[in-house]
């Protein structure tokens, strides 16, 4: 073996395990939670095998004393974070100020305790469906990097996914704002905006807010381009589609249909009978290529 | 989100040895994510990963007043981590031993030099790749490249001889180079 081929093979393996993401904030929750439980064990389990002396009781006294000093002073110096993780389902939040928060399986978020303090701010990773309590004097935010979205009152869709640099929102009732330090884009009802990249901002008609359709089941598209359709479908039953670019770039189609409640099998059918191809499966299940539809 | 965080490693190893927790915030939040996929890169397992950097940080504040002596913290944490994870697999008896099974042939290796692929499936590829390594091989390979380990060294942690650690070695890369070839010969990576 070549010098080079060993070091393109170093190169490429690199990244080996880059994914997934491991999440700091959540885990260091959990860190805190397992110290507060050891130290209080140690605190109240002493050592009783003896009579003890009171000489013996004033030392673990002192030690237990100690010890909850040293818990006390830990806990004071947490910002008191709540973080609600969905796994497995669909998890219903209620936030401080009544609003409502449907978090998609997977999906973290996770607010301070000055909630609904000056503003109500909120951090997401993953993709959840906002109904948020109308409150002009308190501007309801997102934050991921350099675009922020804010909302006054309103119901959306948002997809945080910092490590993909994907921030998407599909606003469903009323309006929202997405700012970054060179612009303001407003997103209105039927509308989806994200920002691509760099704090680029775009925005796009929704008219079928199908963005909404891993919550709702229903999918409605209209003489929309099958790359488009792949997309939200993937979303809507957490998969992988994928199809090759060069097969994509010649062959691209517009296509109409509607889903209702149909689970992905049909859905794939469908799409296999549209296309003329046939979908390969990985063996989780989770990944799937269109082939033979493009010749 | 403004704070100025300047402390070094060593200063806030400094105060978590003094009892205060902001040390050990400060070198989670700086090192769990690595830690993490170290652990994932020796174990294969995401949720077992987390746990065996939950146990050492968990650990180190309980030894905080007997802790040894530390000259640099990021090898030191690296260091724990991995031997940690080893001792994981060995609770699991999942330390290779003996003979191994024959090198998976991955179907699609055709196909790949057929298009240009995205990053992060070349990624994704790259990850399979690996992972369809015999697994004695595998795991040699990534406690060398990741790990920071000398033959050495893990000829004595996986109680085998330094030979065959330099054969399972070359074996890796040879692998790798035909599991890889598509990707090699045309260099295809699109994308990112």
């Amino acid at each position: 073996m070549t010098n080079k081929e060993k070091g393109r093979i170093d190169e490429l393996t690199e990244h080996y395990q880059s994914m997934p993401r491991f999440d700091v904030e959540q885990g260091l929750g959990k860190l805190r939670a397992r110290l507060g439980e050891t130290e209080n064990q140690v605190g109240s389990v002493g050592k009783a095998s003896r009579k003890p002396s009171r000489r013996r009781w004033l030392s673990v006294a002192a030690s237990l004393a100690v010890l909850l000093l040293a818990g006390a002073v830990y806990f004071a110096t947490l910002p008191a974070k709540t973080t609600i993780t969905a796994e497995g389902k669909t998890e219903r939040i209620l936030l401080p100020d009544g609003s409502e928060v449907l978090l998609k399986d997977g999906g973290t978020l996770s607010y301070d305790e000055d909630y609904g303090k000056d503003d109500r701010r909120i951090d997401l990773k993953g993709e959840a469906f906002f109904s948020v309590i109308p409150n002009p004097e308190l501007a309801f935010l997102a934050e991921q990097g350099p675009v922020t979205l804010r909302v006054i009152g309103t119901t959306f869709n948002l997809k945080a996914q910092p490590e993909l640099d994907i921030f998407e929102v599909e606003v469903a009732s009323g309006k929202i704002m997405l700012e970054t330090k060179e612009e303001t884009l407003p997103v209105a009802a039927k509308e989806c905006g994200r920002s691509e990249g760099p704090g680029q901002l775009s925005k796009m008609p929704a008219p079928n807010l199908n963005r909404h359709a891993w919550r709702t089941g229903k999918m409605v598209f209209e003489d929309q381009l099958l790359s488009e359709v792949v997309e939200i479908v993937e979303n809507t039953y957490d998969v992988k589609i994928k199809i090759s670019n060069k097969d994509m770039k010649a062959c691209d189609f517009a296509l109409t249909a509607t889903f209702n409640q149909a689970d992905l099998a049909e859905v794939l059918a469908h799409l296999e009978k549209l296309s003329g191809g046939h979908f390969l499966s990985s063996k989780s299940g989770r990944v799937y290529r269109l082939i033979d539809w493009c010749e | 989100m403004s704070k100025a965080r300047k402390e070094t490693d060593e200063e806030l190893m400094q105060l978590l040895r003094s009892g205060d927790s902001s040390g050990l915030d400060g070198l989670f939040r700086r090192y769990y994510d690595s830690l993490c996929r170290l652990s994932l890169r020796i174990i294969k397992d995401a949720d077992s990963a987390e746990d065996v950097v939950q146990e050492f940080f968990l650990s180190v504040w309980k030894k905080r007043n007997v802790l040894p002596e530390i000259d640099l913290v990021a090898p030191y944490l690296k260091r724990s981590v991995r031997n940690r994870s080893l001792n994981f697999l060995r609770d699991q008896k999942r330390i290779p031993t003996g003979e191994e099974s024959e090198l998976p042939v991955l179907a699609t290796t055709k196909e790949w030099a057929s298009e240009k692929i995205e990053l992060e499936e070349l990624r994704e590829r790259v990850d399979l790749a690996i992972n369809s390594l015999p697994e004695r091989c595998r795991l040699i390979f990534v406690l060398h490249k990741f790990g920071g380990m000398k033959q050495k060294e893990i000829a004595v942690a996986l109680n085998i001889s330094v030979k065959t650690v330099e054969n399972q070695m070359g074996r890796a890369y040879q692998h790798l180079r035909s599991l890889l070839s598509a990707i090699l010969l045309f260099g295809v990576i699109g994308g990112g």
